[in-house]
């Protein structure tokens, strides 16, 4: 399976860990820094660890209204 | 009355309007109102939506008017072109008479809007509205209107209308075009509609789709499958769709999805990205509201690279829920609210009663049908002890509206109706 086939979820995308990520990134805005350097500082701040692999047997080329079209006949 | 000739059409958009503005004074739903225009109308020559006034959430577009999106008033800039959808209805014959309030910029599970005067729920004083299409839910229930748009990213259609006792059709994602409907995370938004019984759903959509998109759905007696979670779920609640799911011959019955989780997750990536693209200069201004950082603020830290999964992934996704609950069945039933529907005070963030747990609880069942981009429709089908609505929650293959309408014909309840005709449940 090629790398591009699996899919790896947060261990925890709980609103309130984002949210202490994302509050981080607003104050290191505010006293100047790039939000690159914000960003970075917030992952460092709530550990984000990935979690359980997903692993797929399918291609990911299908588009989701192609596939929508095709799975509304019964 | 109007097919018939006995009522004209400016006779009863007159008499609509007139009811709107009674109903606006008790349950305070409007932003901004507009009088009937009849340029243009011909009497004789009647569409499908002609002398029916409606009135819609104030995130569309109308000719010169872009909207307040439950920020402020709107704004007039000439040029501006209405909505796609908005046109359609009134190409049908519709006549557009107000703007409704909302969640601000939609970011909200409740009608609560510091910017507005707070709308009531015509069932219940104490009771909440569900958001962000508060000020639809409340003008249909309240028979201001007999229908109104709405959107729906995670909820925003099905938790009013499961609030007030209506009907909330969540489309199919791309059904209905968005152009002129202000964004908040594309790849989730859909356009939706609340009314009060299937037979009003119906007429509206036929007049917002184009020919041949719906797909043709059979009279017989549909095969149900019943999700009715064995944790997390009222007792009353468990009790009302069980009863329900008997009562409706289900033919399977499942009391786990283990998808929800995940595809839970993977809807909650994608609305905090795109929501934070959609809010990005007011995020990094700190000036958007406490709504939208609720909702977008974690998108700015999410690695791109999970949004572009969670995406990727979408067909896949969908194509294996398609074919383990709808392949051979036509509907899948579950809850739309795992609990009765909560009084205002308990949702409402900052007051004394507020708990967190029962507002997070209102969009349980609801963002991973978005992440699907399936169509799924809230019916109410019970009456609690208090004489609120119990609702559940149809889903159904991409483009089978029609099948989900059908279905809530032969199971809504009345809700106007004395308790006593009822199916009536103590919770």
């Amino acid at each position: 399976m090629s790398p591009a086939n699996r899919l790896t979820l947060p261990a925890d995308t709980q609103l309130a860990t984002w949210q202490s990520a994302a509050l981080a990134v607003l104050g290191a805005r505010k006293i100047g820094a790039t939000l690159p350097e914000a960003q970075r500082l917030a992952r460092t701040l709530v550990r984000l660890q990935p979690g359980a692999a997903l692993a797929l047997d399918h291609p990911l080329s299908e588009s989701f209204e192609e596939a929508l079209q095709m799975l509304s006949h019964d | 009355m109007l097919l018939r000739g006995e009522v004209s059409c400016s006779d009863a958009l007159a008499a609509q309007h007139h009811q709107f503005a009674s109903g606006n004074q008790k349950f305070h739903t409007a932003i901004t109102t507009w009088p009937v225009s009849l340029d243009g109308y011909n009497e004789n020559s009647l569409g499908r939506l002609s002398g029916i006034a409606l009135a819609h959430k104030d995130i569309f577009n109308t000719s010169g008017r872009i909207p307040g999106l439950g920020h402020d008033e709107g704004q007039a800039v000439p040029g501006t072109p209405i909505a796609v959808v908005l046109k359609r209805l009134a190409s049908h014959g519709a006549a557009n008479i107000a703007a409704l309030t909302m969640a601000e910029y939609a970011c909200g599970a409740t009608g609560y809007n510091p910017n507005f005067e707070s709308c009531i729920n015509p069932l219940h004083p104490d009771a909440a509205v569900g958001g962000s299409s508060s000020g639809s839910a409340v003008a249909v229930a309240g028979q201001m209107v007999y229908a109104s748009l709405g959107t729906d990213t995670v909820g925003s259609v099905r938790i009013p209308a499961a609030t007030c006792g209506l009907h909330g059709l969540k489309t199919t994602h791309g059904l209905i075009p968005l152009d002129g409907v202000y964004p908040l995370a594309p790849s989730l938004d859909s356009v939706g509609l609340l009314t009060r019984n299937a037979f009003d759903a119906e007429q509206v959509l036929h007049a917002c789709v184009l020919p041949g998109q719906l797909r043709e759905t059979s009279h017989s007696p549909f095969r149900v499958k019943a999700w009715i979670p064995e944790t997390g779920l009222h007792r009353g609640i468990e009790r009302a769709l069980s009863d329900f799911s008997n009562r409706q011959s289900c033919i399977e019955r499942l009391g786990t999805m283990p998808e929800h989780a995940v595809l839970t997750q993977l809807a909650e990536i994608v609305l905090h990205v795109e929501a934070a693209r959609t809010h990005r200069a007011a995020l990094l201004d700190c000036t958007a509201s406490a709504g939208v950082e609720t909702v977008a603020l974690a998108g700015l830290v999410i690695p791109a690279q999970w949004y572009e999964a969670a995406l990727a992934i979408r067909p896949h996704h969908l194509r294996t829920f398609v074919q383990k609950h709808l392949e051979k069945h036509d509907i899948l039933m579950m809850p739309a609210l795992p609990e009765p529907i909560p009084d205002a005070s308990k949702v409402t963030t900052g007051d004394a009663a507020f708990d967190v747990k029962k507002l997070l609880g209102l969009h349980r069942y609801m963002g991973f049908i978005n992440y699907l981009g399936l169509p799924s429709l809230v019916v109410p089908i019970a009456l609690d002890a208090r004489g609120l609505p119990v609702s559940v929650q149809l889903v159904a293959r991409p483009f089978h509206e029609l099948r989900l309408l059908n279905m809530a014909q032969k199971i809504a309840l009345p809700m106007r109706e004395q308790a006593g005709f009822l199916h009536s449940l103590s919770i």
